[in-house]
């Protein structure tokens, strides 16, 4: 969900979805660089996400991941879920408090 | 050998024979480390952001199931296989209770094929995990996780060609199992995959069919000579 909701909206190379996820998730989502691809190839057979290459005119060529709309569908339906279970999980810690 | 080149090698190495998808993880693997490198990461640093190869391997097999070989290229492996075992086996070993008069130059004889058997099948499928046959037809032996064979494994998994009944028994097993397996190959926690860890030239296979046709002619002229012998 996390590297799904990273593509939204942004086409990003391998390096950059790592470098991303360290700088945003305070060092908790942090990855070993060479552990994405199995996460990407298998968001890729699921249709969730595509590729393409890019070579620029200086520097070495990157593959860059885009989300596709089922991609985006499912990321949609995962936050929904994530946001229900996230509501229930809160609303029993909030009980459990006022209880003690 | 670079730094990249060696942790990718180290990566495709520990993959399962059968694997898919070895050059676009070797692409993928190779354009992530230049990438860091193109953005100042020393190159040491690079190979340890990317991870242990066990770990990755571990994630890019979840979810893997090996896939059996075609039965037909795994008979004509066995049939370059026994290229020397099965005349012998046919004339010597499976008569043998035949023999009326047997001296000490036929019991070596009916030995023979035990030898050979061993040159021929078992020591190249521990070392390499391929005999002769298999190497011509790009098969190789492997556990079911994908890990190399290990002795014990290529033991029992053959240890039923050294009867011919045994082989029926074993090779029945072609026809019913899942994946169609020897019983062996069950036993041993076993299967034969297709190697796509090389490239195997058609000549080589080519050569292995020619080889894998004489040798079924012979094994027919063999149990003709065998059913006119004992009726």
């Amino acid at each position: 969900m996390v590297i799904l909701k990273l593509l939204q909206g942004h086409q990003r190379y391998g390096y950059e979805i790592v470098s991303h996820l360290d700088s945003i998730g305070g060092g908790h989502l942090s990855i070993k660089d060479g552990t994405l691809y199995p996460i990407l190839y298998r968001l890729e057979s699921k249709g969730l996400i595509s590729h393409h290459w890019e070579a620029p005119e200086r520097g070495v060529p990157r593959k860059y991941y885009a989300i596709t709309e089922s991609g985006a569908a499912e990321l949609s339906r995962q936050i929904d879920i994530w946001n229900e279970f996230s509501e229930t999980v809160s609303g029993i810690l909030n009980d459990g408090e006022a209880m003690s | 050998m670079s730094n990249i080149d060696k942790f990718i090698e180290s990566v495709l190495r520990k993959l399962p024979a059968d694997f898919e998808n070895r050059d676009r993880i070797a692409a993928d693997l190779r354009e992530h480390y230049e990438v860091m490198i193109s953005d100042g990461v020393a190159s040491e640093q690079a190979i340890t952001r990317l991870g242990d190869p066990s770990d990755l391997v571990r994630e890019l097999v979840s979810g893997y199931t090996p896939t059996s070989a075609s039965v037909l290229e795994r008979y004509a492996a066995f049939m370059v296989d026994a290229i020397i075992y099965l005349p012998i086996v046919l004339l010597v070993q499976c008569p043998s209770s035949l023999w009326c008069n047997l001296t000490s130059r036929h019991i070596s004889l009916a030995f023979l094929p035990f030898y050979l058997f061993f040159l021929i099948r078992l020591i190249p499928e521990i070392v390499w995990g391929s005999s002769l046959g298999k190497f011509l037809f790009g098969l190789r032996v492997q556990g079911l996780n994908g890990s190399r064979v290990k002795i014990y494994q290529v033991i029992v998994r053959n240890v039923s060609w050294y009867y011919w009944i045994m082989w029926i028994i074993d090779g029945s097993g072609l026809l019913f199992t899942k994946g169609k397996k020897r019983l062996s190959d069950f036993v041993a926690g076993t299967v034969v995959v297709k190697d796509k860890s090389r490239k195997t030239p058609y000549w080589m296979q080519a050569l292995g069919w020619i080889i894998a046709l004489i040798q079924t002619y012979l094994l027919m002229l063999g149990i003709r000579f065998i059913s006119d012998f004992i009726l």
